[in-house]
């Protein structure tokens, strides 16, 4: 075996030098540099971006547009201001999880913290979403009651129709989102023991 | 003005970019352009790490280290990586190279991408000559594990070979 593995390095080795880098234009190389800039802040921080300004929004209609005054209103629009804080927390917490995956360590090292990111993402997705979602809920009702006082019923109906439509938009995009986490975790851990394990023969 | 990153990443480039290109390579199977694309996206990734190298090893391990956590994110990031038959082994990878040298090259690639990904990545490192300890270092395994592991991988690159 070592007899022939060696004809094959000195097939490589004489085969080698002529694969060499031509493209030795660094033109291309910088200009994709300076996007990576913009692109990692789009990445990392969009969502956390869309976030904070529905909050901003959110508050903004409730201090300003439409001030409630019944206490269980009250408790509503804090119920569901306090969902959007913490949502925006749980987005943190994945931005510093994911920077944690340094592209230069060793490929276990890596490969570990790609796991425990998408685990991270997966909890989000089956535990932490779901309470920030009923938590959004409970409030969003609790304020009706007050919103009848001064809108038509039709109207609140139709609020709380285009709401339970997005509730159940929201429901399938969690399943997607736990189904995708749950591939990245197979796809990972097949890596994993790719690297680990002894190849087929 | 060029700084001393821009001058420093120059010259990892030039020194390093064949033998990224060969990982490259053994990683796609032979397809050059893809591989080359693979190998700008490795710079990109030195170029943002190249802050946090601690200078703990060599730049050389370093860089076999981004190089082969970049191919295997792909794999992530394609979720199915596709082999490509010798048939699709079209474009040259020298314009100015010998055929036979091609040929020899091309039927090598093309053996070592019916290789688990991971496991291309590995003989690649072997075939340029990195010791059973730096490939452990690269990638955080013990020194015996991947004395195993190169043996099986010789092994099945034999057969896959002989059977061709």
């Amino acid at each position: 075996m070592n007899n022939s593995f060696t004809s094959i390095e000195d097939k490589w080795k004489k085969s080698k030098k002529s694969i060499q880098y031509s493209d030795m234009n660094m033109t291309s190389i910088y200009e994709k540099i300076g996007r990576i800039n913009s692109d990692n802040i789009k990445f990392y921080y969009g969502t956390l971006m869309i976030l904070t300004l529905t909050l901003v929004v959110i508050t903004g209609f409730f201090k300003f547009v439409a001030p409630v005054k019944d206490v269980a209103s009250i408790i509503g629009a804090g119920l569901m201001i306090l969902g959007l804080c913490f949502r925006i927390l749980t987005e943190l917490k994945s931005i510093s999880k994911i920077k944690k995956v340094q592209i230069h360590e060793n490929t276990m090292q890596t490969i570990e913290k790609v796991i425990r990111f998408h685990e991270h993402r997966k909890i989000i997705h089956t535990i932490i979403m779901p309470i920030i979602l009923l938590l959004y809920t409970i409030g969003f009702y609790m304020i009706t009651p007050e919103f009848l006082k001064y809108l038509a019923v039709e109207l609140v109906i139709l609020f709380d129709a285009i709401y339970l439509i997005m509730i159940i938009v929201l429901y399938i995009q969690f399943r997607k989102g736990i189904k995708k986490e749950m591939q990245n975790i197979e796809l990972t851990f097949n890596l994993k023991h790719s690297v680990l394990n002894n190849v087929n023969t | 003005m060029k700084t001393k990153k821009t001058d420093l990443f120059d010259s990892l480039h030039k020194e390093y970019a064949t033998m990224v290109l060969h990982m490259c390579l053994g990683f796609m199977s032979g397809d050059r352009e893809k591989a080359n694309d693979l190998v700008q996206e490795v710079f990109i990734k030195i170029w943002t790490s190249l802050n946090s190298f601690k200078g703990l090893s060599s730049y050389k391990t370093w860089i076999y280290r981004i190089t082969v956590n970049t191919c295997l994110q792909l794999i992530r990031k394609e979720k199915n990586l596709v082999t490509f038959p010798i048939n699709e082994y079209s474009n040259p990878v020298a314009e100015d190279s010998l055929k036979d040298k091609e040929d020899d090259a091309a039927q090598l690639y093309h053996a070592i991408g019916q290789l688990k990904e991971a496991d291309r990545l590995i003989i690649m490192m072997v075939l340029e000559g990195q010791s059973n300890e730096d490939i452990a270092e690269v990638l955080g395994i013990e020194h015996t594990t991947i004395r195993v592991k190169i043996h099986r991988i010789k092994k099945r690159l034999n057969k896959i070979l002989s059977n061709e």
